[in-house]
């Protein structure tokens, strides 16, 4: 029932808008903080605050309570014009519904995994997936070049095809244990123990501040955190 | 006097790949360029890079200590939120190409970002491309 009024309201938020403020914020998912903040690794403080940031992204371009592609680019580039495989990338993994738009519950829960006291398995989990780029349950070494092409390109480091092509031989030889050209779910996890640092971008410090970057939520706050 | 490896640790593709702009959420948070950590790429020796750092770390009131390719500068004075403690590794992306990351470990990020105006001035002859340059890129 819930959800069809969610539906509904979705497609009446310009009508919404002129209601009252809480209705709005209930429809786009602050319903219950506790309820995510049982199932993620966030406080109730957190997902609160965390929430300012949601309404502070989904409000850049149409005010509707979700955030969509653009967005999500602007969030992360301060532009919309960027088109980023890494970025659709991310995004495509935030949104578990596949909307195309993500909710706060999408945003929060995926966020979750990124906060220091996450579990390193959820980590390692979200990692291959970002990077198995055709979703195939394994990363192929032509998916590894495209990638490692798209981020020099995005740098302006212009490298020779004789050096990438050797630096990815480098990385399979290390990585592709079982020697099939591929790296799987098992060779990734060990790659990943053996050097921690390749999962430095599934660690958000910010996470662990994130309540008094965004102090404004006390003023939404319905529990205070224990 | 410790002896050095050989070579800086060879960039891994998928080292290389986390570093993009795409992956690094922390941009949602960042409304400023404030960052805690930035990179920029060099033509030189990574044994060059490490003494130029050094050299132009130590007049700006830090404490060197230096591993392999990685050193941690410490600022002798504390600031606003304790002694500013900046961490640098040096990565062969290349033969002749470096990736030198620079990030915050503890301390202000104002004066991270301070620190690092001021260092990148005695590193002019060192730094090939900054951050800056590399987003300018389209």
């Amino acid at each position: 029932m819930l959800q069809c009024i969610d539906g509904f309201k979705h497609l009446c938020s310009p009508l919404v808008r002129c209601f009252d403020i809480e209705l709005y914020n209930e429809s786009t998912g602050l319903d219950d903080p506790e309820i995510l903040a049982r199932e993620t690794v966030f406080s109730v403080n957190e997902i609160e605050a965390l929430y300012e940031l949601f309404k502070k992204i989904s409000s850049a371009v149409i005010d509707d309570g979700w955030i969509n592609k653009e967005e999500f680019q602007l969030a992360l580039f301060k532009t919309n014009k960027k088109e980023s495989l890494f970025a659709d990338r991310v995004f495509d993994l935030f949104d578990t519904k596949h909307t195309g738009l993500l909710g706060f519950e999408e945003f929060a829960r995926a966020l979750s995994v990124f906060h220091p006291n996450a579990r390193i398995d959820d980590k390692i989990e979200f990692s291959f997936q970002l990077y198995d780029l055709k979703q195939q349950g394994f990363i192929e070494r032509q998916e590894v070049k495209q990638m490692v092409v798209a981020t020099l390109a995005e740098s302006g480091m212009n490298l020779s095809d004789d050096v990438i092509e050797s630096i990815i031989d480098k990385t399979f030889e290390e990585a592709d244990t079982k020697h099939d050209g591929k790296i799987d779910k098992e060779e990734w996890r060990s790659l990943v123990l053996r050097h921690p640092s390749l999962l430095k971008n599934m660690n958000l410090q910010y996470l662990r501040d994130i309540t008094t970057t965004f102090p404004s939520f006390v003023f939404h706050s319905r529990v205070e955190d224990g | 006097m410790e002896k050095r490896e050989e070579h800086p640790v060879a960039m891994n593709a998928f080292e290389l790949i986390s570093m993009s702009k795409g992956l690094n959420l922390g941009n949602l948070f960042d409304e400023q360029a404030f960052k805690r950590e930035t990179r920029f790429t060099s033509k030189c020796p990574a044994n060059e890079i490490i003494n130029k750092i050094e050299e132009a770390a130590k007049p700006l009131g830090f404490d060197v200590h230096k591993k392999n390719y990685k050193m941690r500068l410490e600022n002798v004075k504390a600031g606003r939120k304790g002694n500013l403690n900046v961490a640098t590794q040096v990565f062969q992306v290349a033969p002749s190409l470096h990736m030198v990351e620079v990030r915050k470990a503890k301390g202000d990020t104002l004066e991270f970002h301070k620190f690092y105006k001021n260092l990148s001035t005695c590193l002019e002859d060192v730094v090939w491309k900054t951050e800056e340059d590399m987003q300018q890129v389209k």
